[in-house]
């Protein structure tokens, strides 16, 4: 069992952890920094300051009752569904790929996708604002279309950066993302290209890709030639096109 | 490949004995189904094995050897048990033999063929077999791939637990030749209420069937079918609403037996929903009938509808004034007005009629809340559209004079331009017209083009009453889609017997020791509360408004009426 600490996308630390339960079964946890207390309690001042401050003005005692029930019910809901304590992948060979998502609360939710269904895992990367971010997916084989995907799971998404699935049934990938507020071109690159890159994001989830690749989750043990997929549907910028382009095949 | 055991885990603590059960090669998978004890005697086995194979049409086989030694090892017994591979002729026999109490089994193979004696990896995964057997995943697959090779795994094992049902049918108080273990080896698991309630069931829906023949029969008959009746029919929801429930009625009282799960499932939600709408309607009889609110109700009808009345009168007066600082045609002005007035008093005159018999009325249809709570919501509904039926009215006159002169202004102002409409070509189209064409033209565009505001005005107020009659009556046909729709007892199913209904599955890795192989727990993944609602939904008569916003805005500027509320299978205007 070895434990690495990273930063994520936003500057947050990251502790991942990965495991080796038998020769074909190997579990890569990623756990978040815990909620501070710092900040529940600047949160929880602010809000009864500003009720204080509005019962002052209106003299009505239902607004601190509110304020009280209002800040109850917001943590409960932030523990519940946002806030997210760990985020873990448990791949079993020739069986599935499991992710699972702890919240603060411990509720978890699981999703298993059979080994049958899974194209390939890629890396694939985003321009978030300023920068560009790598993120982990797994691409699903669409049943109908032996070459065609259905659909795109990212890994991590809570961790790393907050993704909804994205799904190539939407007609423009890019306007589609834009609506996440940030904007998903995908290209074809090398891994030395980003082995070289000095990107902190990019290495550790590179890390990850190896961990996944070569341990047992597709089977083979090659580095190289792992290739991020374009179409008609996914348009590249133009910045971007000294790198090329190739469809998947 | 790896090889995965599928090892029940009611049979953790059985004697030692066989294991039976299903081998899919394509995935290198053996689903275990039960543990067949000595004695036995091998012949019988097979011939048990091949009658079963026939019930349910899944490859049932000897797959392996267990051993369950509660002292040492013993060496003999592990012997026997190996030759007995021999007998039972499958490859590869599996052996799995567990220890005293200890947690960690050894599981190995014996391979036939030398050649590929590779040391496969064994994975053990534990599963409950009476939730396995119980439970339905989604979305649902054909059973028709059960054996093919891109099928699901999940699947393939989940359909060969469910259909290995006669297999479970054997406890160990049987005397057969076979003694086995399996999740139902302690006593077959029955209910007597349901035992009671499937008895009951059969006399019950031959009744239920002959009476709503009769019923259909009599709503079907030509006497209500002419022409009026057969209007005011289309046009009250009560009687959508009751055809709708006579429908699930139907459904529920036929005598074929549900052929899969989507049916069972639409069958049972119909059932439960019909039990809650009634329910809930006499609840409300109850309420409605104690200390005489019917007659309190009556009484202050009459006083709103004349409420109602005198405010439409003051709003008349007011735009015959000079309503908002806009000046008015007088003469259009007072025409319109009094129009409208007279009819309101007839409207007036028309309820003071009917006064007398409001109560009675009232507490005859009252008593049709007892047929369900979505029965008594349309009532109020189509109540609502009869005492605002003069408004409809209005919004109807109005809209069709200035739709007309809509119309009118369209066309003389292509004539204002020299252009004409072309009604072959469906295009406009240039025009020579004579000068007394152009000159009564001109004329009567100037006319209506200056009696616009009057009608516009007309127009806008009376479709924003009528507006807002629709909004109050959509918010309840909503409420009774609502409870028409839901899925009761698909979400009361989920919250009790949350395995019966699953996504998926997921793993947890238990406790590892080196050697031994990788043990792993599959517990099935229940459906999130959103996709029970969304795969159960029951259908319903009415459907959204089609139109989107900017159309509908398009409709009204033109003045063409609009029918937010279409029902399926309305013809369309």
């Amino acid at each position: 069992m070895e434990e690495r600490r990273y930063r994520s996308a936003s500057g947050a630390p990251l502790a991942l952890r990965c495991r080796q339960h038998s020769a074909s079964c190997r579990e890569l946890a990623v756990r978040c920094p815990r909620l501070q207390l710092r900040s529940l309690s600047a949160v929880t001042s602010a809000v009864w300051l500003a009720a204080y401050g509005l019962f002052v003005l209106c003299q009505n005692s239902m607004v601190l009752s509110a304020a009280i029930f209002l800040t109850l019910i917001g943590l409960i809901i932030y523990l519940h569904f946002v806030k997210i304590d760990q985020e873990s992948l448990l791949v079993i060979g020739s069986l599935g790929i499991q992710v699972t998502s702890s919240y603060a609360s411990g509720k978890e939710s699981t999703t298993f996708i059979e080994m049958s269904q899974v194209k390939d895992v890629v890396i694939n990367e985003a321009i978030h604002m300023q920068k560009v971010i790598y993120y982990l997916c797994i691409l699903l084989q669409d049943p109908q279309d032996p070459q065609g995907v259905s659909e795109v799971v990212p890994l991590f998404q809570w961790v790393f950066v907050p993704l909804g699935h994205v799904s190539p049934q939407k007609h423009n990938l890019a306007c589609y993302c834009a609506q996440e507020h940030f904007c998903a071109e995908l290209t074809y690159c090398s891994l030395k290209q980003w082995l070289q890159g000095k990107a902190l994001d990019g290495l550790y989830t590179v890390m990850l890709f190896w961990e996944l690749k070569s341990h047992g989750a597709m089977g083979t043990a090659e580095l190289g030639n792992f290739h991020l997929f374009a179409g008609p549907e996914f348009p590249t910028t133009s910045g971007l096109l000294d790198r090329s382009v190739q469809k998947l095949s | 490949m790896v090889l995965k055991v599928f090892f029940p885990s009611c049979c953790s603590s059985a004697e030692s004995g066989i294991l039976i059960g299903r081998w899919i090669p394509e995935q290198s998978s053996a689903v275990i189904l039960a543990v067949v004890h000595f004695p036995f005697i091998p012949v019988q086995v097979k011939q048990y094995l091949r009658e079963v194979q026939q019930v349910t049409k899944v490859s049932v086989s000897v797959l392996g050897s267990w051993n369950n030694s509660k002292q040492e090892k013993e060496e003999s017994l592990s012997e026997f048990l190996e030759d007995l591979g021999t007998i039972f002729s499958h490859e590869p026999w599996i052996q799995i033999s567990k220890e005293g109490d200890s947690k960690f089994w050894n599981c190995s193979t014996l391979q036939k063929q030398p050649d590929n004696h590779r040391e496969e990896e064994i994975i053990l995964v534990y599963y409950d077999q009476r939730k396995v057997m119980l439970s339905h995943l989604h979305p649902p697959s054909d059973t028709a791939d059960l054996g093919a090779e891109d099928a699901s795994k999940l699947s393939a094992i989940f359909n060969t637990v469910a259909s290995s049902k006669v297999l479970f049918m054997t406890d160990r108080y049987d005397d057969g030749p076979i003694k086995m273990t399996h999740w139902q080896s302690d006593g077959i698991e029955a209910s007597i209420i349901v035992e009671l309630m499937k008895q009951a069931s059969v006399p019950a829906c031959m009744l239920l069937t002959f009476l709503l023949s009769l019923v259909s029969g009599v709503c079907n008959s030509r006497v209500l079918k002419f022409w009026p009746l057969s209007f005011l029919w289309s046009k009250l929801s009560t009687c959508e609403q009751l055809g709708h429930r006579l429908q699930h009625l139907q459904v529920i009282s036929s005598s074929k037996k549900a052929q899969n799960q989507t049916q069972l499932m639409r069958k049972a939600n119909i059932f439960v929903s019909l039990l809650i709408d009634v329910a809930l309607g006499i609840l409300l009889m109850s309420w409605l009938y104690r200390k005489n609110q019917i007659g309190h109700l009556a009484d202050t009808l009459i006083p709103v509808a004349d409420h109602v009345a005198e405010e439409l009168q003051d709003l008349l007066q007011w735009l015959m004034g000079a309503p908002a600082g806009l000046k008015m045609n007088r003469a259009l002005d007072q025409v319109l007005g009094r129009f409208f007035l007279y009819h309101i008093h007839l409207w007036i005159s028309y309820i003071h009629l009917m006064s007398p018999f409001i109560e009675m009325i009232l507490w005859y249809v009252g008593l049709s809340a007892c047929l369900g709570l979505t029965v008594a919501l349309c009532i109020l509904s189509d109540i609502i559209a009869l005492l605002t039926f003069h408004i409809y009215c209005f919004y109807v006159y109005g809209a069709r004079l200035y739709c007309l002169k809509i119309y009118g202004l369209s066309s003389l102002w292509r004539l204002f331009r020299g252009k004409k409409w072309n009604v072959l070509r469906q295009r406009v189209d240039s025009c020579s017209y004579d000068l007394d064409q152009l000159f009564i033209g001109t004329l009567l565009f100037t006319i209506l083009l200056f009696l616009l505001p009057t009608t516009a005005l007309y127009y806008l107020v009376f479709t924003l009453l009528c507006l807002l009659v629709v909004i109050v009556q959509g918010l309840i046909h909503l409420l009774v889609d609502l409870i028409d729709s839901l899925p009761l007892y698909s979400i009361i199913l989920r919250f009790c017997r949350s395995y019966r209904l699953a996504a998926g599955v997921k793993f947890r890795v238990l406790e590892q020791q080196d050697g031994k192989p990788l043990r792993l727990l599959m517990q099935i993944n229940p459906l999130s509360y959103g996709s029970v609602v969304q795969t159960y939904r029951l259908p319903t008569y009415s459907c959204y408004p089609k139109d989107s916003w900017t159309s509908l805005c398009k409709k009204l500027f033109l003045g063409e009426l609009i029918y937010p509320w279409k029902h399926k299978g309305e013809k369309q205007d």
